[in-house]
């Protein structure tokens, strides 16, 4: 059974935001507005956090791409009271959405704050309604909402590949940032296969995992950016 | 019911020795109208409902819960009323296990508190939900899905131990009121005493049935004690006040933060109590000497709760500043000089400086009511300092973010605490057996209290010459009669 993971190589992250458009695009994320905005309540399961080091003139950027990890150990599975979110067989941190009361502690418990609410009911201006996803549910208030690594791409190319008769090839599956990227950071794959892309990269020595000391044990690895 | 019709239906008057021993109670003096009071605290309550209404309708978006402060006032008022529940439930059980004649007026106002506050806050973990409809996910019943609720969440083991504790203090609570709800039937329509003999199960005030009461009372009170309100209050408090420390601080300093939670706790629920028992007797407008006693002695352990309070806050605050991370020292800065210094001083204020203030002007018409006004509001503005502190400074400071609470959450808070006023003071009205009952040693806690005094006192509890005996100037100054 494949065990999806991701790598981020923060040497090749431009901090560009294509990534996070295109997860919009895919999942059905709405956008809030500029005042729901400025209270904290955007949506963006991908966001890429901006840290700025140094002083002028040494001044540096760094972008860290931040979405939910699919812990193996996941805090916010624990302390969901109605098992709304579960760790799948393929190593996916899923949410259903059916099952949400809302109550909030997985957002409160997760380390990365990747978890999302939908605070009032999501709204598409005419016609940008015309351009949602049909293979993604929208979500109505109440629910909470992350980054599900597209599986929604990931039943395709498995449902594709059983009608075969034959296994997921590496990139065949593919989440929407990670394809989205231009600079190519953005890594998706089977970590259980050695020969995929997202192996290799995982096994480099610039690899480290985000908050690792919290025990959370997450399934994206980064690459450290060079100098 | 007026105030006559139930003394004597409840015979409490009769049994106490209050009659004997103040001779200033205005026995005369008539209930005073209610009917205002009861109508500000409908109008309030049903006006909060009205406010849940519209948040259920728009979304939890109406509040000023943000990402990544997703909890606030619900929850901060959640855990507010569980401590002044389960300071009710150990207060009347260790009232009923170990308790002295002057400290058993009490037990009725604790238990009335505990089951009281235990039904306003279990209403807002419903308030709290993002779809509130589907609470019925957290009910463990069997369903055609074979779904049950996740025995491993915190949240799951807070709503079967309220429901346990439920459980056991409607038990508590029905067993003290057998006696009472027996008098209640006296003079009543046929009907209607035979509907308060079956309720009572017959109570025929026997000796041997009163034997057996006491019996279940000490029973009920040491299975309360050590198997409900004790391990509620200690694994709901560590559990919230650990919420995000755990990462935070190390292990000594995050236990603190829990005790610092529990003595709030404690701190909220004594501050109930003197608020009830102050509002009961400026409804019956008697002065009675076992009330102003209790009262006078409550006031004096809020204050001495209060400034441990106070001491194990600041501890708690200072936690921060012992430790190298920038993130935990972000904490301690927000506390008490940055965005959330205004809440935290004001809440100390609430809780220290108010009450004290008050002291210095005795005998002000409501001044009694200040105190526990001013405690609880602080111990609930310190219970929301809890939850968004750790909250508004995640690991990723990235996100970092204040919260500020919105008109709906604050009004429906406030009307959760209209809400208690209005079904104590229902309950007060309608329910018998409120009088304070004396043990036979109260005469000895009065006679220790005149030590000193130059007058002598008689069996009737009077002083030579006109002045009523003032047993409680030895415990608070300046308290007029």
């Amino acid at each position: 059974m494949p065990q999806w993971g991701m790598v981020v190589d923060l040497d090749r992250c431009t901090g560009c935001e294509a990534c996070v458009t295109a997860c919009h695009a895919e999942n059905n994320i709405p956008t809030v507005g500029p005042e729901e905005a400025g209270k904290g309540r955007a949506h963006h399961w991908i966001r890429v956090e901006r840290y700025w080091e140094g002083e002028f003139p040494e001044i540096k950027a760094r972008f860290l791409p931040v979405f939910c990890q699919q812990c193996d150990a996941a805090p916010c599975e624990t302390v969901c009271p109605v098992y709304a979110t579960y760790h799948s067989k393929e190593g996916l941190n899923a949410q259903v959405y059916n099952r949400c009361v809302g109550t909030r502690f997985c957002a409160n418990s997760c380390p990365y704050t990747v978890r999302f609410f939908n605070w009032f009911d999501p709204e598409w201006p005419s016609p940008l309604g015309e351009q949602l996803n049909p293979d993604v549910s929208v979500r109505g208030r109440g629910i909470m909402e992350k980054c599900t690594f597209c599986v929604q791409r990931i039943r395709r190319a498995e449902d594709k590949a059983k009608d075969e008769g034959r296994s997921v090839r590496d990139g065949e599956a593919n989440t929407a940032c990670a394809q989205a990227c231009p600079a190519e950071a953005l890594v998706f794959g089977d970590l259980s296969d050695p020969e995929s892309q997202v192996s290799k990269l995982a096994g480099e020595s610039r690899g480290f995992k985000l908050l690792e000391e919290s025990g959370t044990r997450p399934r994206v690895v980064y690459l450290k950016k060079g100098r | 019911m007026d105030l006559a019709t139930r003394r004597e239906r409840s015979g409490g008057f009769q049994e106490s020795a209050r009659d004997q021993l103040s001779p200033s109670t205005p026995q005369g003096l008539a209930e005073k109208n209610s009917l205002p009071l009861f109508a500000l605290l409908l109008g309030l309550a049903m006006a909060g409902g009205g406010a849940w209404l519209v948040q259920i309708l728009l979304g939890i978006g109406v509040t000023g819960k943000n990402r990544p402060v997703f909890w606030g006032g619900y929850i901060a008022s959640y855990i507010f009323w569980m401590g002044v529940s389960s300071t009710g439930g150990i207060c009347s059980s260790t009232i009923r296990l170990w308790g002295r004649g002057s400290w058993f007026p009490l037990l009725r106002f604790a238990e009335w508190t505990a089951l009281l506050a235990l039904c306003v806050g279990a209403l807002f973990p419903l308030v709290h939900l993002g779809r509130p409809a589907l609470f019925y996910a957290l009910v463990p019943m069997p369903n055609s899905r074979f779904l049950w609720p996740n025995f491993h969440s915190p949240l799951v083991w807070d709503f079967l131990g309220i429901n346990a504790y439920l459980l056991g203090l409607l038990a508590q609570l029905y067993l003290s009121l057998l006696p009472d709800l027996a008098r209640a039937g006296r003079g009543n329509p046929r009907i209607v005493a035979k509907i308060f003999q079956l309720v009572s199960l017959r109570w025929g005030n026997t000796p041997e049935e009163k034997q057996i009461l006491k019996k279940a009372g000490t029973i009920t009170a040491f299975l309360m004690l050590p198997a409900a309100a004790i391990p509620l209050s200690i694994s709901l408090h560590l559990v919230f006040s650990l919420n995000g420390k755990q990462l935070i601080f190390p292990w000594p300093l995050a236990v603190l933060s829990g005790v610092q939670f529990l003595s709030g706790a404690l701190l909220s629920g004594l501050a109930a109590f003197t608020l009830l028992v102050a509002l009961a007797g400026r409804l019956d407008r008697t002065v009675s000497q076992s009330r102003l006693l209790l009262l006078s002695r409550l006031n004096r352990l809020l204050k001495d709760v209060a400034l441990g309070w106070v001491a194990l806050t600041f501890l708690n605050g200072q936690a921060g500043w012992i430790s190298d991370s920038p993130g935990k020292q972000a904490m301690a800065d927000a506390l008490l000089s940055g965005d959330y210094c205004g809440m935290f001083w004001s809440a100390l204020l609430l809780v220290v400086a108010v009450p004290f203030l008050g002291s210095l002007v005795p005998g002000k018409r409501g001044i009694e009511l200040l105190p526990p006004l001013s405690i609880l509001t602080g111990v609930w503005m310190d219970r929301l300092l809890a939850i968004v502190i750790p909250l508004s400074h995640p690991l990723l400071s990235y996100n970092s973010r204040i919260y500020h609470p919105s008109a709906v959450e604050l009004f429906i808070v406030l009307a959760s605490f209209m809400l208690f006023g209005l079904i104590f003071l229902v309950s007060y009205k309608v329910l018998p057996g409120w009088e304070f009952r004396l043990e036979a040693n109260f005469q000895k806690e009065l006679d220790d209290a005149s030590k000193g005094r130059k007058e002598p006192i008689d069996e009737n509890g009077k002083r030579a010459g006109n002045k009523p005996p003032n047993v409680l100037e030895k415990y608070n100054p300046g308290l007029e009669l």
